[in-house]
């Protein structure tokens, strides 16, 4: 059957099981494993190749990926694992994995405890369907090296789709106009080309087309759409788009919003406002001249504002206002940008003495996730810890300020709990607001430092988890609303904290269902070097 | 302004911006200001032109300018249906222009060759349709591998040298059917590679850390080579071999700079001594150890380099030898790169016949220094980055050329003012308590500048003088004679006491009517010959004047002796129509 003879990729026969990275814990117990089983069309797939990566999932952190091949009933085993997250990832690029449950690509997040072996990591393969035809312009020549998009019809495929590697938001065309996606899952779709943030591109000089829906039409309301089956291939999808088009510039000046004088040599972004909010941004992509004069050549058609994000070193923020692309250029925009605020004060490590733990706060650093009123678009930055404890951040935007203790390593979880922000004894756990050329001082930031480990699954009533279901838990002090940590829930409704100090908690479980938002409390009490238990209970049945 | 203009295919990119700018004695007026009042930097202008292929325009071509010393990102504009292009809104400084068009490509420049734009210059760019590589990947038993990453990686340019951008390479992925396409590819030597990345780092894909299997089910020793000519397309197939190769690690010292987290540390297979495709991986500052996987046996190049601040560190280049086992333990201590500050000084001209001439602008000109690219030895290999530099003077005529790894370096220095010449570049020696200010200088144009790493370089100075004096006319050959290819005019000094005064040596390719033009020239005399050159040999006046061409200078010396055709030059003249007789070989 072509089906198995296809899937009988045998690979990596070599590396049933590669070397685990120096940079592991030597001293920790190796004998934790995942096993499973995968099949397509119910039957056993031989020859699968099958990917684990050391971290919650297959982009976070350093890891090295391991390698195991099905064998003739379709089973693959890893062993010698210390206990960990793992990502278990079957490389079946032309295939549909439709029970994962990551984001991308698509496999399963497992946790694996120290000794033990995760089992029935199964994953059942439907071959991807595959859709291919050429762009050309009206006057016949190729559309070369511009982006396709592939857009499912049923919402119910858009996070399947999303997962697909090589990545969807990649499929681009060849130097004949030839485009290829494969790996799609049964479904209907449209295809296009060209879209609504073509200033990502233009304004590095490329021309841009309309955006133009499969067969040659603008509206998408008009779009042809395309029906593929279960490893169906359709070809000849072709696309007709008018020939490519130039945009116009934007230009104007920036003044000190204090002092009405130009300011110099500022490194600028640009917002793309669609229905009135901010929904796309290119931050830090140009750079005004030495008089404050700024330039932006070849916008499509479309509503910007030109915007500086504090982080780009110039201690300035703001934007000009929303100006209009039709067709001509814009000139004499007036940006009054402002000096942005800045915080100081000291974190402290909660009931903690010792000189180690300390000595560990100058390598930790603080997280700031900037948002404002009015837009979609959160920014996040970090600062430094002297040795004492002590910061001076900034400079950042007016707006509100949700700081939390990170780690040196941004994908590393932080090794210090945020127990508590306050500012002269106000509390702003849930975020600090600030204006512009604010200077605060005087900021608390209470850190908690634990060795306790809190182990969680997750009982389901009233029904069943639909496969890829999104997951999360947090963890608060009890009785407070502010989330101290957050851990993604695994494929077997398992999820683990660590670094959490002694005391009295709240776990909480989140799941995201089609249409509403499940949610699950369980009190729990941490120590320091003990693993404790809990199970949080799902009621899926509608509520009241 | 025409851009009726002659262009060389694609070993010169573009047209002599100075001869363009001398026929216009007037500059391209600047944007007309709002309100605001002038500041001193305040003139805004642009530069202009044409983007072609085989003298047409081309679909979609879009044009950037980078200006030098500046972090300010590139600025980019596309093209309009007949290729042209204008970018609006530049401030003075010293610009490199670079093409793009999807499916075409033009050939990077040599740092030697490049050639600098300034705000109001007329510009003509050429490229190339860029050729393909395509095939399938297939498993030992002919099943097709999906989803693995091929690499074309550039080993020799079309000239045969190591290619300018060293290292490059372009990858796609296999589709379904395991089949690849690689385009928009330069003319030259390729290899082609089927998985592997040789690094670790976010790595993803399940073939990231296997050993590449190079075409056709090969390593890097018996790998085919694939030479591709403009717009060529080939087609090649990979039997993938799932070599697992060896893990190369180590760790690198360095200091911690928390807000720059990493080092990258890169690794280059030598073949035959000689750098190959390159390899890297990071390091996270402040944690200890780097790895690379699936490396397949030979002989490689690695170090560290880091750049914590604007200065970048570089540790000393270690070799080693993979052979059937993993390489462990390698330290890398990172050091200082070298700098090297100097000063920008005009000589007026005192003499009526040069007043009124435009003076050179610091920001319009480049000072730029490139390490000799002499074979670095088995016991002292070269890192092949980081040996050269370009910097702009600042309002008060200062630079800095930053960054530069140990080696032997010369000078280049560009500048737009028709009536100036380079005097001279010398470097302050250390010989204090001399009271004659030139004795404390030696002259750098003459011989090679050593640097080392963390050496700091002060007082360099490089003087531009005017006065200079132009030199054109035509070589006339006899009625029935055919042109020879490669005509290049020289011109060596003739007074005994410039004999050795590299910068008054001067040489000038001939068009293919035969006419030539060599400006900038200090006056005095000269003596001129005309000589063909073997293909590849082009030379400009910066190759003429290296320390190690000596012996070619001395030849032309004597051969223009020989030929006994006396020029001299006054200062500020524009000798011009001048029959040159051509010297037959």
């Amino acid at each position: 059957m072509k089906y198995l003879t296809l899937l009988a990729l045998v690979i990596a026969l070599g590396s049933a099981c590669a070397p685990i990275a120096k940079s592991q814990d030597t001293t920790k117990n190796k004998g934790g494993g995942i096993t499973g089983r995968i099949t397509a069309a119910n039957k056993a797939a031989s020859g699968v190749l099958v990917t684990v990566s050391m971290s919650g999932d297959a982009f976070s952190g350093i890891g090295l990926t391991l390698k195991a091949v099905t064998d003739d009933e379709g089973r693959f085993r890893i062993s010698n694992l210390p206990a960990g997250t793992y990502f278990v990832w079957p490389f079946v690029p032309a295939f549909v994995v439709a029970e994962a449950t990551g984001v991308y690509p698509q496999g399963k997040s497992v946790v694996v405890e120290d000794g033990e072996t995760a089992e029935d990591i199964n994953f059942n393969l439907d071959r991807g369907a595959v859709i291919t035809g050429k762009v050309a312009d009206s006057a016949g020549r190729p559309v070369i090296d511009e982006r396709i998009r592939i857009l499912p019809v049923d919402s119910n495929l858009r996070r399947l789709v999303s997962s697909i590697y090589p990545s969807i938001n990649d499929i681009r065309t060849d130097d004949r106009g030839i485009y290829r996606v494969f790996g799609l899952p049964a479904g209907k779709y449209k295809i296009a080309i060209g879209d609504k943030f073509g200033a990502f591109t233009s304004t590095r000089g490329r021309r841009f087309y309309p955006q133009t829906f499969y067969p040659d039409v603008t509206e998408e309301a008009k779009a042809k759409i395309i029906e593929v089956g279960d490893g169906a291939e359709v070809t000849s999808v072709d696309i007709t788009v008018a020939r490519s088009m130039t945009g116009f510039a934007a230009s104007g000046r920036f003044i000190d919003a204090e002092n009405d004088q130009p300011v110099a040599n500022i490194t600028f972004g640009l917002s793309i406002i669609v229905d009135g909010r901010p929904s796309g941004l290119m931050p830090a992509s140009f750079a005004s001249a030495s008089n404050g004069a700024f330039r932006i050549d070849n916008l499509p058609p479309g509503r910007y504002a030109v915007s500086i994000l504090p982080g780009s070193g110039t201690g300035y923020y703001g934007e000009s206002p929303a100006f209009d692309i039709g067709d001509s250029d814009v000139t004499d925009l007036e940006a009054k940008i402002h000096r942005g605020a800045m915080i100081s004060g000291n974190v402290i490590v909660e009931g903690n003495q010792d000189p180690v733990v300390w000595a560990k706060l100058a390598s930790a650093r603080l997280e700031v996730i900037m948002s404002t009123e009015g837009s979609n678009i959160s920014t996040i930055s970090y600062g430094d810890l002297n040795p004492d404890g002590s910061f001076q951040i900034g400079p950042f935007q007016a707006g509100t300020a949700t700081i939390r203790m990170g780690s040196p390593n941004r994908n590393a979880a932080p090794e210090f709990a945020t127990l508590g922000i306050d500012l002269n004894g106000v509390d702003k756990s849930q975020g600090l607001k600030l204006a512009a050329g604010d200077n605060i001082t005087g900021l608390r930031i209470v850190a908690g430092y634990g060795t306790g480990t809190i182990r969680g699954s997750i009982r389901v009533e009233g029904g069943t988890l639909p496969a890829g279901a999104n997951t999360t838990a947090t963890l608060s002090r009890s009785g407070s609303t502010v989330v101290i940590f957050y851990a993604r829930v695994d494929a077997r409704g398992r999820f683990v904290f660590d670094h959490v100090p002694s005391g009295n908690y709240d776990v909480a479980v989140f799941a995201y269902l089609d249409n509403r938002q499940v949610k699950g409390r369980q009190p729990v009490v941490a120590s320091d070097g003990v693993a404790t238990d809990v199970s949080v209970t799902l009621n899926l049945a509608p509520g009241p | 302004m025409s851009l009726d203009m002659r262009v060389h295919a694609f070993v010169t990119v573009a047209l002599i911006a100075a001869t363009v700018w001398l026929a216009q004695p007037v500059r391209a007026q600047p944007k007309p200001k709002p309100e605001v009042p002038e500041t001193a930097a305040a003139k805004l202008g642009s530069i202009k032109g044409r983007v072609l292929v085989d003298g047409q325009a081309v679909n979609n071509a879009s044009i950037s300018a980078w200006r030098l010393n500046s972090t300010a990102p590139p600025r980019g504009v596309p093209t309009n249906d007949s290729g042209d292009f204008e970018i609006k809104g530049l401030e003075p400084g010293v610009y490199r222009l670079r093409p793009a068009a999807p499916g075409y490509v033009a050939p990077p420049a040599d740092v030697n060759e490049e050639t600098y734009y300034r705000v109001g210059d007329s510009v003509m760019l050429s490229m190339i349709k860029g050729g393909v590589i395509t095939g399938k990947v297939l498993t030992a038993n002919d099943e097709p591998l999906v989803a693995v990453k091929v690499r074309a990686m550039m080993i020799r340019d079309i000239n045969g040298k190591p290619p300018v951008t060293e290292g490059s390479s372009v990858d796609r992925f296999t589709d379904d059917r395991g089949i690849y396409r690689i385009f928009g590819l330069l003319p030259g030597t390729y290899l082609v590679a089927a998985g592997g990345r040789g690094s670790n780092g976010y790595s993803m894909n399940a073939y990231d850390n296997d050993a590449p299997t190079y075409a056709p089910s090969s390593t890097r020793d018996t790998a085919v080579e694939i030479s591709l000519s403009g717009g060529e397309e080939k087609a090649i197939d990979i039997h993938y071999r799932a070599d697992v190769g060896h893990s190369v690690s180590g760790n690198v010292i360095a200091p911690v700079n928390p807000n720059t987290p990493w080092i990258t540390i890169n690794m280059v297979r030598l073949i035959g001594g000689a750098p190959d495709i390159r390899f890297a991986t990071s390091q996270n500052v402040g944690t200890k150890g780097f790895e690379f996987h699936g490396v397949g046996d030979g002989e490689y190049l690695i170090w560290a380099q880091y750049a914590p601040n604007a200065e970048t560190l570089l540790s000393d280049p270690k070799r080693i030898t993979v052979k059937g086992a993993d390489v462990t333990g390698i330290e890398l201590t990172t050091r200082p790169l070298a700098t090297v500050t100097g000063e920008l000084l005009l000589e007026e001209s005192k003499l009526e016949v040069c007043k009124e001439k435009r003076r050179p602008a610091f920001d319009e000109t480049l000072v730029a220094i490139q390490r000799s690219p002499k074979q670095a030895t088995k016991d002292q290999p070269q890192v092949p980055l980081y040996g050269s530099a370009q910097a702009v003077p600042d309002r008060t005529g200062n630079f800095a050329l930053r960054n530069l790894g140990a080696g032997q370096y010369s000078f280049d220095v560009r500048y737009f003012g028709r009536y100036w010449y380079l005097e001279s570049i010398t470097q302050k020696t250390s010989n204090a308590g001399s009271r004659d200010a030139t004795a404390n200088e030696m002259d750098a144009a003459r011989s090679w500048l050593q640097l080392k790493a963390g050496d700091r370089l002060t007082g360099l100075r490089v003087r531009l003088a005017e006065g200079a004096a132009s030199f054109s006319g035509q070589i006339e050959i006899a009625k029935d004679e055919q042109p020879p290819a490669r005509l290049m005019l020289y011109l060596v000094p003739a007074e005994k006491e410039s004999g050795d005064d590299v910068l008054r040596f001067f040489v000038a390719r001939a068009d293919a009517d035969l006419s030539f033009l060599i400006d900038h020239v200090p006056p005095g005399r000269y003596r001129a010959i005309t000589k063909t050159t073997a293909e590849g040999e082009l030379m400009g006046n910066a190759m003429l004047r290296l320390p190690d061409a000596a012996a070619t200078r001395a030849k032309i010396k004597r051969e223009a002796e020989a030929a006994k055709i006396e020029i001299e030059l006054k200062p500020c003249q524009n000798l011009s129509e001048y029959k040159m007789p051509l010297k037959s070989n």
